[in-house]
């Protein structure tokens, strides 16, 4: 048959390869900005848009969709029009999907910066960005399913079929996951609430890391490795078994996000299962492709590309091995919140994605340029330098992971949690965030030279932008199976129809997943106490949004005695039915949040203390690693879109009064007041419209509907004056020496450092006392606390033996008159009265 | 995981749903597995070798290091 000739389209495969080392240069300097604030927090400099909360989701986001996304179309670009012996669909098509993605990662990088978020991981993006991102979905899909359908090969090779389940299914994810209704410009409340909405947003995160970062890169692997190694695959059949039961099982697993968190027992069952049944595809996935490089493994050693792709294929065995390993559920309850989640990604997206497109780069530009590789040196050098990155990333971050977590759950033989004091814990693992420093610089530094390598590659060589090809035309086949045809290979020819199929396949599994949860709604016993937000507490949760606090902060107290301890009564699913978006996290860099409101509980503290802390969190705890937020003190809250807010809030079905939305800014207003006059008595000046004091408003709201508010009359008439010593005052030098250990860790921040008192707490060195100076006053104000005041109960934390030499360490400060002392308040003690 | 709460077993037979799954995939991987382990030969041999080309592309240096 005669054949035709037609040109490939290597100039798209061009610029979608040097944005990708673009955009790939930035997530990377992103990613090692953000470690080394957590190491370093001056960093963050104090100003909003530098701060570790808002540059998380911007390496996040320029990694996956920026990098990787960019990734994906200059292989797929690449290999389809090759796999299929025909140009690109549409140019024009071409064109727009690369102008308008890189439009969208531009919007995104400003927007992120400049606080506009949906918290959702991987889904920050707000709603006029989710519809950009939709549109040029489409472009990309209509230009490849046009491609598919003017080919001149009668069947599609295992590689096509990833890309269009692809294509497929982040359209779906894509699209449930935005459901959301617009405020404003730049804010949207989520559809979904609490339970329902973290159910969805972790069926999207899980599918986004499977068909972003997994699928399409599998068909880039059953494409570049065959042609680097010049072998074919080396099972075809095993592919066909790879893609379905990937594809298929794949979507089931969302839920092993959420384990021992407030979600139904089943499922967390089968995320579990369905994740452990992944291995099974995934590892026959890697096999298939270290094994088509079976004949060629003593090339290994010279050539970069092959080392590439070869720890590309291992990182994608070991990630994928990692994962269910994650999911069990014991392995998870330890796992969970630490940075082993932070690890296992890295190990993903720079292995798995990273080297298999630095392999494909360096295979591919030689093709496109018609030359040689400028220096084969260079690249085994950032080949090393990558993969000693990281190693030095993951592996610190696993020894932060098993130390951090062994603190957390260590309990003393009294019974009370070895390590009491969060930050203590992450003091320790300090040396660990350093040395992953250290493993971005070279993981940056090999990218860097890769860059060069290639630049200097492209200036030897001579592009060839309409590569000549030719190839006979399609034959006509009859659209119905021909005799003797299975059904695989006739859906192998029938595109739209395999399309079809690919779709099923994922839909099953996500009905399976989505439908039980939208019968949940009218089944959560709604807690009768959880009430809605107010007015101020809803606009300081937007601003606990927008500063991407929920980075570093969970508010989940999963069901385990080492967390009930720490942050008081585990979370229940029906405390969650008004937040839109739910805000429960997955990394605790920070304590977690969800019992901050509890008057007298162990997470509360004072308005004056919040204050201050969100001011200058280092002038409180020195070792602090969170960053400073001056700006919510100068900025007032954004007023004018509280109507609007309680209306959308509303339409959710939030139990608002009718007419509510006009009245809600003189709520916000009064409660705003309180709050400032409160400060005021502290001796903090305030205006009540600025945004710290709707954070403070929020922050004590947490966890309040189903905790009871102490009577205040018990506090000090009752039970204060009748607790008695349980031994006596210990008086030697050692006792009260290790009782300045117990002072400097705990009582330091609200007492000062020699008991001056500060802003928040008061001078414990002059005889005036507002709780009683006599020593078992000082002791009860210690055991029992004073909670609506802000001073906590230390029973729960502290033996009596510890606290009743902290009442001896704190009567051994009276008169010793350090300065800065804060002016005396409450009544006078005398201590030399008759007593002793 | 008695603490956790079980509000969702209001719902009648929510059982079901994983249930149905699971069986649908077991038929579909077994389904499946039979079709693959059938296929021609041939067939096989051409898909696996599509990659590769003939014509318009070459492939014989895989030694861009040298």
């Amino acid at each position: 048959m005669e054949h035709e000739k037609f040109f490939y389209d290597n100039k798209i495969v061009k610029f979608f390869a040097y944005a990708t080392l673009v955009w790939g240069i930035v997530g990377f300097l992103v990613g090692v900005v953000i470690a080394m604030q957590l190491a370093f927090p001056a960093l963050n400099f104090g100003i909003e848009y530098t701060t570790f909360g808002r540059l998380r989701p911007l390496h996040t986001n320029a990694a996956i969709f920026a990098f990787v996304g960019n990734a994906i179309f200059t292989g797929v670009y690449y290999s389809m029009q090759r796999l299929l012996k025909t140009r690109m669909f549409s140019d024009k098509l071409s064109w727009i999907h690369f102008w308008g993605w890189q439009l969208i990662i531009v919007a995104a990088a400003v927007t992120l910066i400049l606080g506009f978020t949906t918290t959702k991981e991987y889904a920050e993006l707000e709603w006029p960005i989710d519809i950009a991102i939709t549109i040029i979905w489409v472009v990309f899909g209509w230009n490849m399913i046009g491609t598919i359908l003017t080919r001149r090969v009668k069947h599609m090779y295992v590689s096509i079929w990833f890309y269009i389940a692809t294509f497929v299914t982040v359209a779906v994810l894509h699209v449930v996951n935005s459901f959301e209704v617009p405020v404003s410009m730049w804010k949207s409340y989520s559809l979904f609430a609490g339970v329902q909405d973290a159910l969805v947003q972790w069926w999207y995160g899980h599918n986004a890391v499977a068909f972003f970062l997994t699928t399409p890169y599998l068909g880039l692997m059953y494409y570049f490795l065959p042609k680097a190694a010049n072998r074919p695959v080396y099972s075809y059949r095993l592919s066909i078994l790879h893609f379905w039961s990937l594809i298929f099982l794949y979507i089931w697993a969302g839920p092993h996000h959420l384990l021992y968190q407030a979600l139904p027992d089943w499922a967390q069952t089968m995320g579990v299962i369905f994740s452990i049944m992944l291995i099974a595809p995934s590892w026959g996935g890697m096999v298939n492709g270290l094994l088509t490089l079976r004949s060629v493994w003593d090339k290994v050693r010279d050539s970069a590309i092959l080392k590439f792709m070869v720890v590309a294929v291992t990182g994608y065995g070991m990630s994928t091995l990692e994962g269910p390993v994650l999911s069990l559920k014991n392995v998870n309850a330890f796992s969970h919140f630490t940075d082993w989640t932070i690890a296992h990604v890295h190990i993903g997206v720079l292995a798995w994605n990273g080297f298999l497109t630095f392999g494909l780069f360096y295979w591919m530009f030689p093709k496109i340029f018609k030359t040689k590789l400028f220096s084969p040196k260079l690249a085994n050098l950032h080949f090393w330098l990558g993969t000693l990155g990281i190693l030095f990333i993951a592996v610190p971050l696993y020894w932060a992971m098993i130390t951090q977590t062994l603190m957390w759950k260590e309990f003393t033989a009294d019974g009370f949690l070895a390590y009491p004091n969060f930050l203590e814990t992450v003091t320790q693992i300090m040396p660990m965030y350093y040395t992953r420093i250290f493993g971005g610089v070279l993981y940056l530094l090999g990218a860097l030279i890769m860059v060069y390598n290639l630049v200097k590659t492209v200036k030897s060589g001579d592009f060839v932008a309409d590569e000549e090809a030719s190839a006979p035309p399609l034959e006509k086949v009859p659209s119905k199976r021909v005799f003797g045809e299975s059904v695989h290979s006739w859906l192998e020819r029938k595109p739209v129809q395999f399309t079809v199929w690919a779709l099923v396949a994922i839909l099953i599994g996500g009905a399976v997943e989505i439908i039980p949860m939208y019968m949940v709604k009218s089944n959560v016993p709604t807690i009768e106490s959880v009430k809605p937000y107010t007015p101020l507490e809803l606009q300081g949760r937007d601003i606990y949004i927008s500063e991407g606090c929920v980075g570093c902060h969970s508010q989940m107290v999963r069901p385990f005695r080492s967390e009930t301890e720490r942050y008081g009564e585990y979370s229940k699913a029906g405390e969650f039915v008004y937040d839109h978006p739910f805000l429960w996290g997955s990394r605790r860099t920070g304590p977690d949040l969800a019992r901050t409101g509890v008057v007298g509980g162990k997470m509360y503290k004072p308005d004056s203390w919040h204050y201050n802390h969100m001011l200058n969190p280092q002038g409180l705890n020195a070792q602090s690693i969170m960053p400073p937020y001056p700006w919510l003190f100068e900025k007032d809250i954004n007023i004018a879109s509280t109507p609007k807010k309680i209306k959308v809030m509303q339409s959710f079905g939030v139990p608002y009064p009718e007419g509510y939305a006009e009245k809600a800014n003189d709520d916000l207003m009064n409660q705003a007041r309180q709050i400032a006059d409160g400060l005021g008595e502290s001796g903090i000046q305030i205006e009540p419209q600025k945004q710290i004091i709707a954070l403070i408003a929020y922050m004590q709201r947490l966890g309040r509907d189903i905790s009871e508010m102490p009577e205040k009359v018990e506090q000090k008439d009752e039970g204060h004056a009748h607790a008695s010593l349980p031994m006596p005052l210990p008086t030697d030098e050692n006792a009260l020496a290790e009782a300045k250990l117990v002072y400097d860790k705990n009582c330091v921040v609200c007492h000062g450092k020699q008991g001056e008192g500060n802003a928040i707490g008061p001078n414990l060195t002059d005889p005036y006392w507002l709780a009683g100076g006599s020593p078992e006053e000082i002791y009860t104000s210690i055991a029992v606390g004073i909670p609506l005041k802000g001073m906590q109960s230390w029973k729960g934390q502290l033996s009596e033996e510890k606290m009743v030499a902290l009442t001896s360490y704190i009567m051994s400060m009276q008169g010793t008159n350090p300065e800065n002392a804060k002016a005396p308040q409450g009544e006078l003690y005398e201590t030399q009265t008759s007593m002793k | 995981m008695r603490i956790v709460i079980h509000y969702l077993e209001n719902i009648d037979g929510v059982e079901i749903f994983p249930i149905i799954g699971i069986i649908i995939f077991f038929t579909f991987f077994l389904v499946l597995l039979y079709y693959v382990f059938h296929l021609d030969k041939g067939f096989v041999e051409d898909m696996s070798n599509s990659p590769l080309g003939t014509d318009d592309e070459k492939n014989d240096e895989i030694n861009v290091n040298h």
